[in-house]
């Protein structure tokens, strides 16, 4: 079967058409024969895969319904804790780290609702950019042109999904890791509410903004996961949401694809222009670059050359900067999301971009910002980055153009606004104005580049 | 007489020469390793940047 639903997966598993060991199997053989030429699986965890596809089956034949997410196949970003694996958070220097204890609280969710664990996934090191350049594992390559970055920095998580190797992953996003390679490999990615979803287990970045996220191929499927991870139950959806576009610094440096699809979507919705955008993306930029910067202080200390040098000279420009720019950046914050939801109170869903482009190249990871060149490691968040700032749910979903390179827009809400999003992006899914467009061609075999247990 | 000392920390009170980098980071019980310069001082630039807006005029209201 493919592995492009998770709802389809545990469906079949349930109701015994399909074993869980069979679809584990057929997963586990996908990942090893076509992920080479992703970078995108960093540990193939075969033995636990079988252990949890084995539980599930022997609980279906106890005529115990194993959970929502009944032998469907995951994976995760390399900074989730897996028991009895060092969490690397994309970073050689934690390579043989003490294994975790236990798993990440997010994983024992899905493990409870019968979900199966099959790889953990490349990374920026340290989660500390857009591209997922990683010096230990390679670039992760995207599925619609292996010449092009996935993003970052949960690009792992992206690929394997875009590729439709495993039907969903866990990302973090901070900044917009899992909002910018959900946008360039053209699927769904979810920034929750700020601490909406359990961080235990989670190596940290900038705790600020920190949130763990899922990757998904549909909108049924991320509002599956989302219920099992946040132990609610499914509400019904509205017959119609207030929408509104934000306009301002979210409608420059955009692609004009995202522009087209916007009049498509929403062509009467008021046009919302938020005040500050660009102080507080550079508010936010401050407090990442201080939180990671002091997070990694005693290790730079020691071995800063031990770092990935696409890292380390950032992490150690944030370690030196003044505490008092920090508070003032924080302070800021405080005053800045009170303006905001104030602003957004009469609305359940902003729309904006995702990211200001397509997938640049591996090549020459640059792009387009305000008229020059920048590098996209740092500024392809520049329309996510204002939102977490922000603490608000953004789900990246994909326009529908066949035949294109993949790009997003993010459906912003208020707080805790999640369902309202999955409730409106349903209803363009239904009408054909965002969905996943598979890559074209299936990936060619190539060498297994990640560990095997 | 014209003033050749280097330039002092940014308005926004970043270190952005060796010599305060180095002070800065000894602050923190830190050293800058010397082939980390090169990207530490354009890594804080751009963060100078950043600050410079942060502090500056509020642009706008919500329309």
């Amino acid at each position: 079967m493919r592995l492009n639903s998770a709802v389809a997966i545990a469906s079949a598993v349930r109701s015994q058409t399909v074993t869980a060991i069979e679809v584990t199997e057929q997963c586990l053989a996908g990942l090893e024969a076509r992920s080479g030429p992703l970078v995108a699986v960093t540990r193939l965890l075969a033995d636990r895969a079988r252990g949890e596809a084995a539980a599930v089956d022997a609980k279906i034949a106890q005529g115990i319904d194993p959970g929502p997410l009944a032998g469907v196949p995951y994976g995760v970003k390399d900074l989730f804790d897996v028991a009895g694996l060092p969490t690397t958070a994309g970073s050689a220097i934690y390579a043989n780290a003490a294994p975790a204890a236990a798993d990440a609280q997010a994983v024992a969710r899905l493990r409870d609702a019968g979900a199966v664990l099959a790889a953990t996934l490349n990374m920026d090191e340290f989660a500390y950019g857009f591209a997922t350049i990683n010096a230990q594992h390679g670039t992760t390559r995207n599925p619609h042109d292996l010449d092009r970055l996935a993003g970052g920095s949960s690009g792992g998580s992206a690929a394997v999904v875009g590729a439709e190797l495993l039907p969903f992953s866990l990302g973090s996003d901070t900044n917009g890791s899992v909002r910018v390679p959900a946008s360039l490999t053209g699927i769904y990615g979810l920034k929750p509410t700020h601490d909406a979803l359990p961080m235990g287990g989670v190596f940290p970045f900038a705790a600020s903004f920190d949130d763990a996220g899922p990757f998904t191929l549909s909108i049924a499927d991320m509002a599956c996961v989302w219920h099992v991870l946040t132990d609610t139950a499914p509400v019904p959806p509205e017959s119609a949401y207030r929408v509104a576009r934000l306009g301002g610094r979210f409608a420059e440096n955009v692609d004009p694809a995202q522009s087209a699809a916007l009049d498509l979507i929403a062509p009467d919705a008021p046009v919302i222009d938020l005040p500050d955008i660009a102080r507080a993306r550079s508010a936010a930029f401050l407090i990442t670059a201080f939180e990671g910067g002091r997070l990694h202080r005693n290790a730079l200390a020691s071995y800063a050359m031990a770092f990935d040098p696409a890292t380390r000279d950032r992490l150690l420009a944030g370690a030196l900067l003044p505490k008092t720019l920090y508070d003032a950046a924080q302070a800021f914050r405080a005053q800045y999301k009170q303006r905001v939801l104030e602003c957004i109170a009469d609305h359940d869903v902003l729309i904006a971009p995702a990211t200001p482009c397509v997938a640049p190249t591996v090549a020459d990871p640059q792009i387009m910002i305000d008229g020059a060149l920048k590098p996209a490691r740092a500024e392809l968040g520049i329309h996510t980055q204002p939102i977490s700032f922000m603490g608000l749910p953004s789900l990246a979903v994909p326009i529908s153009r066949p035949g294109a390179l993949p790009l997003g827009l993010q459906l912003i809400g208020r707080p805790g606004g999640e369902t309202a999003l999955f409730g409106y992006a349903a209803m363009l899914e239904e009408k054909g104005l965002i969905g996943v467009t598979p890559p074209p061609g299936s990936l060619k075999p190539g060498s297994f580049q990640g560990d095997t247990e | 007489m014209t003033d050749v000392s280097p330039p002092a920390a940014s308005a926004q009170g970043l270190p952005r020469n060796e010599a305060e980098i180095d002070a800065a980071a000894a602050a923190l019980e830190m050293e800058i390793p010397q082939a980390c310069l090169p990207g530490v001082v354009a890594n804080l630039a751009l963060l100078d940047s950043h600050a410079e807006l942060l502090l500056g005029q509020s642009d706008s209201r919500c329309v």
